[in-house]
């Protein structure tokens, strides 16, 4: 549980309930974490780099999701990143595929999963080799 | 027994009718096209003027043509004859129109307007009911330079031949006229029609995608209540919070299936079937269920054989079998299990999904493909586990869209039920017609919300 701490979990999410939410299931599990409300800040800190896993919302003010991984095909952040996770309401949308296509390891679907279905997936992204 | 000249002059006249390309002015044209006609037999007239009227006796049209050596043609047919006077009641011309039958007079005065007969020197007209349906639809009037006993009983028949082909002319000219209009009608309510079930396929999208941020807070923030409190719950508490949840996985249930439904209805699901052997999806939709089968005690049994391969949408068959498991399951009390089975035809595979739970009676059997039929008595099971009373019906859609069919058999309340569908086989017939089987859709496409179990 302790090594949890050194892991970094960037939470991008536009409504304050959902964003405030999964910090606080992300911390209480011990992982640091941090938010973004709107697509500019998110791109800002995506940038910085160094997340072990970034959960990226879609639909976001200022920048969609897409916008920003377009973003960091042209230019990528500081420091490596590790997956980053499309957080979406529906599945097998033809957004999910564009995201697949500009870099994202994987999607949840926000509105179909428990809280501790969230925790399994996010850990099984922790696990995964990084891949920028 | 007719004149050689008047069958020319009908027989011109019916190809003429027969050639004319413009319906529209079919009348119009005929007019002065008759006139011409007989005067080359030598029966001349100076103008001819159909009236057309309705069953009030309203008129709806008038027609003018004059004699085509005139310079200067009259604009207006109240520049040629009197309305007035044709339609007096009780005058002279009354009598004509009722008698039905074409008449000569030369009591011209009052009927050709005053200037007229000064520019021209009319000296009879001809007046002939138009008749339709055994009503007078209409009056033909003919002005001649020739006076009344020069006009003889063979040509006054001809004027009433020629009087029944303007009948006709007329009747086809106003179904063309009431065609157009329909036709124009029918184009304004299509495109009305694809406005609005555009704006509802709109409406559909932005609800069920707005409607699920909440539900996904509601939703999260009611388990993290019940399930990491940072206090002891009592036993009411965790009642309520846990029908909160209950609620809430009940209602994204729904959207999804009023989505599908609504993308399911309005064309916008692919049909992309493929020949597969259907036990392998069979498999992967009973290891899905597993767990929640190992926690209600329900076993999961395959009666296991060789089949066929189907020709089908392997994702829309997994949402059907996925559907029907979880309906199984839902209703299944502990100790109970769910076989499934296959039957082959030849044409076709079945697959039953047979349980041995609360059963269907005879009378809710037909309800249960419609949208929302699920059965009064399932209430009670249903309550723990939330159905939208659509995954059947949305089965049913997706199971004829691929040629198939659906159907429950039950032997009664609490003798279990066996659920049945079929698919074609992927016979090298259905193969070599496989566009048939495969739905395409232009524009977006959509795919289906996952099912809950």
């Amino acid at each position: 549980m302790n090594d949890n701490v050194s892991k970094r979990i960037l939470i991008v999410e536009d409504d304050p309930f959902l964003r405030d939410f999964y910090q606080e299931l992300l911390s209480s599990e011990g992982y640091t974490t941090d938010v973004a409300p709107d697509g500019e800040i998110a791109e800002e800190k995506i940038k910085q780099g160094g997340w072990s896993v970034v959960m990226l919302d879609i639909m976001l003010p200022k920048k969609d999701g897409l916008q920003i991984l377009r973003d960091l095909q042209l230019q990528g952040p500081k420091v490596k990143n590790g997956p980053i996770v499309v957080l979406t309401n529906l599945g097998h949308d033809a957004v999910i595929n564009e995201a697949f296509g500009l870099g994202a390891s994987g999607y949840l679907i926000k509105s179909s999963m428990n809280p501790d279905q969230v925790l399994l997936e996010i850990k099984s992204f922790l696990q995964k080799p990084t891949n920028g | 027994m007719q004149s050689p000249d008047s069958s020319v002059v009908l027989l011109k006249l019916h190809q003429f009718i027969l050639d004319s390309d413009d319906v529209h002015a079919l009348v119009t044209n005929l007019l002065p096209y008759f006139l011409l006609q007989l005067s080359s037999v030598g029966l001349t007239y100076h103008f001819s003027v159909a009236i057309l009227i309705d069953q009030t006796g309203r008129i709806q049209q008038n027609y003018l043509a004059e004699s085509v050596n005139l310079a200067q043609k009259s604009q207006r047919i109240q520049d040629v004859i009197s309305l007035e006077d044709l339609f007096s009641k009780g005058g002279k011309w009354e009598r004509e129109i009722l008698w039905g039958k074409a008449a000569v007079s030369s009591e011209i005065s009052t009927l050709v307007n005053h200037a007229y007969q000064e520019k021209y020197p009319i000296k009879s007209v001809v007046v002939c009911p138009i008749k339709s349906a055994q009503k007078v639809s209409g009056i033909l009037i003919l002005g001649s330079l020739r006076s009344a006993d020069q006009i003889k009983p063979e040509e006054l028949l001809l004027v009433e031949q020629i009087t029944n082909l303007l009948a006709i002319a007329y009747k086809l000219q106003d179904t063309q006229s009431s065609l157009t209009n329909i036709t124009q009608e029918v184009y304004k309510m299509n495109a009305k029609l694809h406005e609005l079930d555009k704006l509802k396929d709109d409406f559909v999208s932005v609800a069920s995608h707005e409607l699920r941020t909440p539900m996904t807070a509601i939703r999260s923030y009611a388990w993290m209540a019940l399930y990491r409190p940072d206090m002891p719950l009592t036993q009411k508490m965790k009642k309520y919070l846990d029908r909160v949840l209950v609620s809430t996985e009940r209602l994204i249930n729904l959207v999804n299936d009023l989505l599908n439904i609504s993308r399911i209805e309005s064309g916008r699901i692919e049909i992309r079937p493929e020949a597969f052997d259907i036990q392998v999806l069979v498999a992967d939709a009973l290891a899905e269920v597993e767990a929640k089968a190992k926690e209600k005690n329900v076993r999961l049994l395959v009666r296991s054989t060789s089949v066929p391969k189907v020709f089908a949408d392997k994702d829309k068959i997994h949402q059907v079998i996925l559907n029907l498991l979880g309906n199984s399951l839902k209703f299944t009390p502990p100790e109970g299990s769910i076989t499934i089975s296959y039957f082959a035809d030849g044409k076709m595979l079945d697959v039953s999904v047979q349980d041995t739970g609360v059963g269907i009676s005879k009378e809710d059997v037909g309800r249960l493909f419609q949208k929302f039929g699920r059965l009064d008595n399932s209430y009670v099971a249903a309550a723990t586990s939330g159905g939208t009373g659509l995954g059947l019906f949305i089965c049913r859609n997706l199971v004829e869209l691929m040629h198939g069919k659906i159907w429950a058999a039950s032997e009664g309340v609490n003798k279990g039920s066996t659920f049945t569908f079929s698919l074609p086989i992927a016979t090298p017939e259905v193969l070599s017609n496989a566009n048939l089987y495969s739905q395409h859709v232009t524009g977006e496409v959509k795919q289906l919300e996952p099912v809950a179990i």
